[in-house]
């Protein structure tokens, strides 16, 4: 073939616009036929799943598009259920008890008249996290504020004076003052030393005098006004209870009478189902009107039920004052003799029987007149103890300037959970950063102690350790030192975060270029100085997403107090069902709980993929 | 490594080698496990003295001038840096650190730290001089490398040559006496080079000890006043740098000169 | 052979305790030798004292006490009559069962998953990751009490089955009954069985009784057997391949290899399934799973399952796209790029954190106690322990056993994931 031949000449003399694409290129039907139904076995897995699809939203959307939301009870909710759509149980969810329950659980037992105090601590505990999540856009002097949060926060959940956070926080400065004067004149080691000697001797004995020093001052200051105050209220509430009775009664009354109502419209309108036609839409209008004043009146009965508890249960502390202000001087007089009395019994008890805290340790061959006479002692002792107890809890009861204290024995649902998580993540990171530096520091001994740790803790199921912290933490600690179980609980729950962290740590250790370390070395930094200044700050920050996706874990496990007894939201839920109204409600509470922890453990864990995706993109 | 020209003229009214020893280091070993990195080396700096080490990949340059900082242990022999000798003896490892500046191959500025940070850091931490002194240490510095107008960024905004500009800065601030550089150039492309080159020159200019681990022959024949040749972990020759390019002696030299000069 | 450091100068100051970097990590350590076990010594002396004030003593004889309580779920012959140390032992195997279903149910579904959502198809990967995201973000425990509730409340009772017109029915032709008291499966039967060996130890290993059915040794050694055979067939088969270049095709090969042993020794048994059938008020016959059992295998599963599908998708992303490309490239077809190229560097990703999920799984197993599951927890470390009033010891044990467990696990887990990785290099 020869080469010019063929060759013609070519201008081109006018554009082709631009075209649409046929139609199966295009819109929602290419991107079904490349997305869907590519292939038979595409085609395949799609009709199965969309299969699984309809069967998942044909069961669902029905029970929670028919879902009730205002009845008083389980049995209410299926009579409307019945009435109104003319479905069985399952046809529908049963809401109501969330509407019924939900700050319950929430808040669990907490005082409703104090859900400020965990509510302003949430939004508190975001604006004290700002600065450490979102440190290249805000201002350094707010981590000052994200340091004293734990504190507020503990105070504003507990309640108590409000110099009790002080005191703590002044401890830590007492630490600090011990640290520099140690370092000043014995080295890094005298520094360590004495700073947790002066904080440990703050905490331990500065601060409790101090404390009952300031309550007892103010005690004593208000006494006479706190006396006639709590008569008044032996005088007024009584009268104000009352008042709220009648009012109940006549609540109850309206109640009655709503009931025995909506009771005459189901039985008409199930008989008109009965005779195969629907009801009117006016008595379907009727019962939704009455299902919502009772609803209303229920919610008024309660309250005024709660109003009359408060007050009775402001009588009984206004009792227990009175009678410990009557008994205060009779205390104090007693005290010095019984302690004299104590000193005296075990002065004179036969040698090898002191320091014991029980008739169960003496050795034996111990003669029973000895045996007897430490018994006595232990009594008086017991009786010293208790007095020291009766007067400081009076002064304390008196003298309390602050927020009204909240047991933790109410502390309950997701407030608990968040409580026990964010304790726990807070305050392992100290420890959890100490162990990873531990696990990779070049000395064997420290290096195995870290290992072990972290190993123990790990291959032991956390419920084993919430069930050693309910069962067996008292076993560890001196003799009659007892203490809460929600701190028990946080004690163990921030061991066991520990050594989690200490393994997210030490990968973020890991992870840093070996040239840091050494340029730190070059410049003369110490180990402590490069470690603080060079190292933890890049290694914690690479770290923050296994941290976030710790918590979430933490977060979850929460759950699992409520086998050793606590009230999380799923203890909370067995003990709603427990209430007769509501006896036989599963699904509702699963949902809305399952729905909390949903929200907040997907939106956390987003947050934690979107850093390390921002970590991976930036230099490093 | 390919020659780079050193086009400038050099100021020498400050380049005074004094009778001051810097460095002394005796008949110093060591091993990494089972591997014999240096062998018996003996090496005297004096005060002022501007010397390049180079010699093939692996040969213990860069081991050579860490055990100075004791970033590496040395197992047998003496190093003695200003007069104090290189013991376990923390104190006198921190001060050796604190007299003796580094300058590494890929730069290790602190990313989490701004360049003024990062050059204020050291003189805060370790000399305790207050902050606002430090700073001003540090500009002065900054402007001397010719990059004060980066003060506040992040090391990573900067490019190569400004990091390892900074680096420099960064071990200036500690007012070295001794300066220890390991093969600062090799990580950069040939444009920023040159700007490296240039501040190391300025230093050299003014009096500075230094002891630099390079490839850059130009700067070898320009700057220094001894140049030392290394293989398998033993110093194989030293000598001024026209006699050591021009007539070298040792057939090891002769083939690595061939190999890098490319004749 | 290194020669040793400088000699100090002058004589041993003790300022060389800390300020030399030789005696510094040597006095580091013993100062954190003292502190610790000065804690332990310190624990320990709380515990003797507090101890003695409760009279009390530390000893393991409770275990070998009757126990006087009944376990319901069981793999070897237990009642009442027994000892704690017995029971103890129930609950250890029962443990294992859970871990050990649980830990090869959330590989496959952790398998499958992860793969469904890398998948092009948008609805498949989408509802795979509802599942993902679905379970990983709430508690374990809601989902182990929200499945046994299903199971409980929505399932007919065995007296539906009855009657003429019964209100529900079995599945799988009529070998299946679903009740709210659990599953009744066919259970493996053999006419002329071998019968049973049993093992009986003495000393303190006297609780390890057991039956060993000889006809399940004689199975498992048939396999193994076949097994061995069936890989001198596909080294063989490679060696012509690497000799002539074309592999002969072996896979019914194997299958007749691996098929007609069983099949012939399961015809010589006499092998039959015992039906469950429907006797009075309750179902008879067939192997019995209870509800939770099949609660807590069903949540361990699908909810660790969740994690494996993200570790199995993180390591199929993890080979690059360049790896495929360049597979195709080479003319590999997609099955044998994923089998040649994606999965064996994939693995080295999955294996380690798939390790950490099992050990996750078996951890998570002690939440049986929430559903009445009797696992070691709830005999050893929760029923023995209030009978007794040996919380110390019992939950001790637990926590070791647990301990023991863990190691193991990761120790053998490890040991395979080396040799992976060898095989792979
Ligand atoms: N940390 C180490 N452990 C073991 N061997 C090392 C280590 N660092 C360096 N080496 C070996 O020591 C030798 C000298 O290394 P180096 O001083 O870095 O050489 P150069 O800087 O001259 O290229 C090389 O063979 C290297 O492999
Ligand atoms: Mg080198």
């Amino acid at each position: 073939m020869s080469d010019n031949a063929q060759t013609v000449r070519y201008v081109r003399e006018s554009m082709i616009p631009p075209s649409e694409p046929p139609l199966k290129e295009q819109g929602a039907v290419k991107w079904m036929r490349e997305n869907l139904f590519s292939g038979w076995k595409n085609t395949l897995l799609s009709l199965v799943s969309i299969y699984v699809l309809v069967k998942l939203l044909f069961a669902l959307v029905p029970w929670f598009w028919n879902s009730v939301w205002t009845a008083g009870s389980l049995n209410e909710c299926r009579e409307t259920l019945a009435v109104l759509e003319g479905l069985t149980t399952h046809g529908g969810a049963c809401f109501a008890v969330i509407s019924d329950r939900w700050l319950q659980l929430l808040f669990g037992f907490y005082p409703a008249e104090s859900y400020w105090r965990p509510i302003l601590v949430f939004i508190l505990m975001f604006v004290a996290l700002a600065p450490i999540l979102f440190s290249a856009r805000l201002p350094k002097q707010l981590l000052w504020f994200s340091i004293l949060f734990p504190f507020l926060g503990t105070w504003l959940l507990w309640g108590g004076s409000f110099w009790v956070p002080i005191l703590v926080i002044l401890g830590f400065v007492v630490g600090a003052v011990g640290f520099k004067i140690g370092g000043r004149f014995a080295g890094a080691f005298g520094a360590v030393a004495l700073g947790i000697a002066g904080a440990a001797l703050w905490w331990m004995i500065a601060m409790p005098s101090i404390n009952g020093a300031l309550h007892k001052a103010v005690a004593l200051s208000r006494i006479d006004g706190t006396k006639a105050e709590l008569l008044e209220t032996l005088v007024t509430n009584p009268a104000q209870i009352d008042e709220i009775e009648a009012e109940q009664a006549a609540v109850q009354e309206k109640i009655n009478e709503l009931t025995a109502e909506k009771d005459v419209l189901v039985v008409e309108m199930l008989a008109a189902r009965e005779a195969g036609s629907e009801p009117s839409s006016d008595q379907k209008s009727a019962f939704n009107a009455i299902m919502d004043e009772l609803m209303v009146e229920r919610r008024h009965y309660t309250a005024l039920g709660f109003t009359a508890f408060k007050l009775q249960q402001a009588i009984s502390d206004a009792n227990g004052l009175l009678a410990n202000i009557e008994a205060l001087p009779q205390w104090e007089a007693d005290l010095p003799n019984a302690i004299v009395t104590a000193a005296e019994m075990e002065a004179a008890l036969p040698d090898g029987l002191h320091n014991l805290v029980s008739v169960n340790q003496v050795p034996a061959g111990t003669s029973p007149e000895a045996v007897d006479a430490l018994r006595a002692y232990l009594d008086a002792d017991t009786a010293v103890l208790n007095l020291h107890a009766n007067i400081e809890t009076a002064y304390e009861r008196l003298g309390i300037l602050g927020l009204a204290p909240v047991t933790s024995r109410d502390f309950g649902g997701f407030m608990l959970a968040m409580i026990i998580g964010v304790a726990g993540i807070v305050l392992s990171l100290p420890l959890g950063v100490l162990l990873a530096l531990a696990r990779q520091a070049n000395l064997p001994i420290v290096k195995g102690f870290a290992v072990a740790f972290i190993e123990i803790i790990r291959g032991v199921p956390l419920i084993v350790w919430l069930f050693t912290a309910s069962l067996l933490l008292n076993y560890f600690l001196p003799p009659r030192t007892s203490f809460d179980l929600v701190l028990r609980v946080v004690i163990m729950v921030t061991l066991f975060a520990a050594a989690y962290i200490a393994e997210v740590i030490r990968g973020g250790l890991a992870a840093l270029p070996k040239g840091q370390f050494e340029a730190a070395d070059s410049l003369g930094l110490d180990y402590w100085k490069s470690m603080r200044l060079i190292v933890l700050p890049q290694a914690l920050k690479i770290s923050i997403p296994g941290i976030v996706n710790t918590f979430i874990g933490l977060f979850k496990d929460t759950t699992l107090v409520g086998i050793i007894g606590l009230l999380d939201p799923l203890n909370l839920s067995n003990s709603i069902r427990a209430a007769a109204e509501w006896n036989g409600v599963y699904w509702e509470l699963f949902v809305f709980i399952g729905l909390l922890f949903f929200v907040s453990c997907f939106s956390m864990g987003r947050y934690s993929l979107w850093l390390e995706k921002k970590l991976q993109r930036g230099h490093r | 490594m390919s020659e780079l020209a050193i086009e400038r003229q050099i100021d020498r009214s400050h380049m005074t080698i004094s009778d001051e020893v810097a460095i002394q280091i005796n008949n110093m070993n060591k091993w990494y496990g089972q591997f014999h990195v240096l062998r018996d080396i003996n090496l005297t700096v004096q005060r002022g003295e501007r010397i390049v080490i180079c010699g093939p990949s692996g040969s213990g340059k860069s081991t050579l001038i860490r055990c100075i900082n004791r970033l590496e242990e040395h197992q047998s022999g003496d190093i003695i840096v200003d007069g104090t000798e290189l013991t376990s003896d923390l104190k006198n490892i921190d001060k050796i650190r604190s007299e003796v500046g580094m300058c590494f191959q890929h730069f290790n500025l602190f990313p989490h730290l701004t360049i003024l940070e990062n050059c204020t850091l050291a003189p805060i931490w370790v000399r305790k001089v207050p902050r606002k002194e430090a700073e001003d240490i540090a500009m002065h510095y900054l402007e001397k490398v010719k990059i004060p107008d980066q003060a506040h960024k992040y090391p990573g905004m900067l490019s190569g040559g400004q990091q390892q500009r900074v680096a420099i800065a960064r071990s200036l601030c500690m007012k070295p006496r001794i300066m220890l550089f390991d093969e600062p150039t090799s990580a950069l492309d040939p444009e920023m080079i040159k700007e490296v080159l240039d501040t190391m020159i300025e230093l050299a200019e003014e009096g500075m000890t230094m002891l630099c681990v390079t490839h850059e022959m130009g700067f070898a024949q320009a700057v220094a006043n001894r140049v030392i040749f290394m293989d398998q972990g033993q110093i194989i020759e030293q000598n001024e740098p026209h006699a050591f390019f021009n007539d070298p002696q040792s057939d090891r030299t002769k083939l690595f000169l061939s190999q890098i000069l490319g004749h | 052979m290194t020669t040793l450091t400088d000699t100090p100068k002058q004589g041993f100051r003790l300022s060389q305790l800390i300020y030399d970097t030789r005696y510094r990590s040597i006095t580091i350590q013993v100062i954190a030798t003292v502190l610790i076990v000065a804690a332990l010594w310190w624990l320990a002396r709380n515990t003797v004292a507090n101890l003695t004030a409760l009279g009390k003593d530390f000893t393991l004889e409770f275990l070998g006490n009757r126990s006087g309580y009944d376990i319901n779920q069981r793999l070897i012959a237990y009642d009442s009559n027994a000892t704690h140390g017995r029971a103890a032992l129930v609950g250890i195997l029962n443990t294992l069962l859970v871990a050990g279903l649980g830990c090869v149910l959330a590989t496959i579904l952790g398998v499958i998953f992860g793969v469904l959502r890398l998948s092009k198809n948008w609805i498949v990967s989408r509802l795979a990751a509802v599942y993902v995201e679905g379970f990983r973000n709430v508690p374990l425990l809601l989902w182990i009490i929200a499945i046994f509730a299903v199971m409980t409340e929505s399932t007919p009772s065995p007296k539906d089955f009855r009657g003429e017109n019964p209100v529900a029915s079995m599945a799988l032709a009529d070998n299946v009954a679903i009740t709210n008291r659990g599953a009744y499966i066919p259970e493996p039967l053999f006419a002329n069985g071998l019968g049973d060996v049993e093992i009986k130890p003495g000393g303190i290993f006297a609780d390890l009784y057991f039956n060993v059915s000889i006809d399940l040794i004689v199975i498992l050694l048939t396999l193994v057997a076949s097994l061995l055979v069936v890989k001198l067939v596909n080294t063989r088969a490679a060696d012509i391949q690497n000799a002539t270049g074309v592999r002969p095709t072996t896979w019914w090969v194997n299958l007749l290899i691996i098929v007609a042993p069983i099949a012939a020794l399961l015809w010589g048994l006499g092998f039959y399934l015992g039906k469950p059938e429907l006797s009075g008020f309750n179902f008879a016959g067939g192997t019995h799973l209870r509800n939770s059992l099949l609660a807590l295998w069903l949540a361990l599963s699908l909810y660790t399952g969740a994690f494996i599908a993200e570790i199995v998708r993180g390591g199929i992303n993890a080979v690059s796209k360049g790896q495929t490309e360049a597979a195709f490239a080479l003319g590999l077809r997609p099955n044998r790029t994923m089998r040649l190229v994606i999965l064996p560097q994939a693995l080295r990703v999955i294996i380690p954190p798939l390790i950490s999920q099992f050990l996750n799984l078996t951890k998570n197993s002690s939440l049986a106690i929430a559903i009445g599951y009797m696992d070691v927890r709830s005999t050893l470390g929760g029923i023995t322990v209030n009978q007794t009033g040996r919380e110390l010891e019992g939950i001790l044990l637990v926590g070791l056993f647990y301990l023991l467990l863990s190691l193991a696990i990761s120790t053998g887990m490890n040991w395979f994931n080396d040799r992976v990785k060898l095989k792979e290099r």
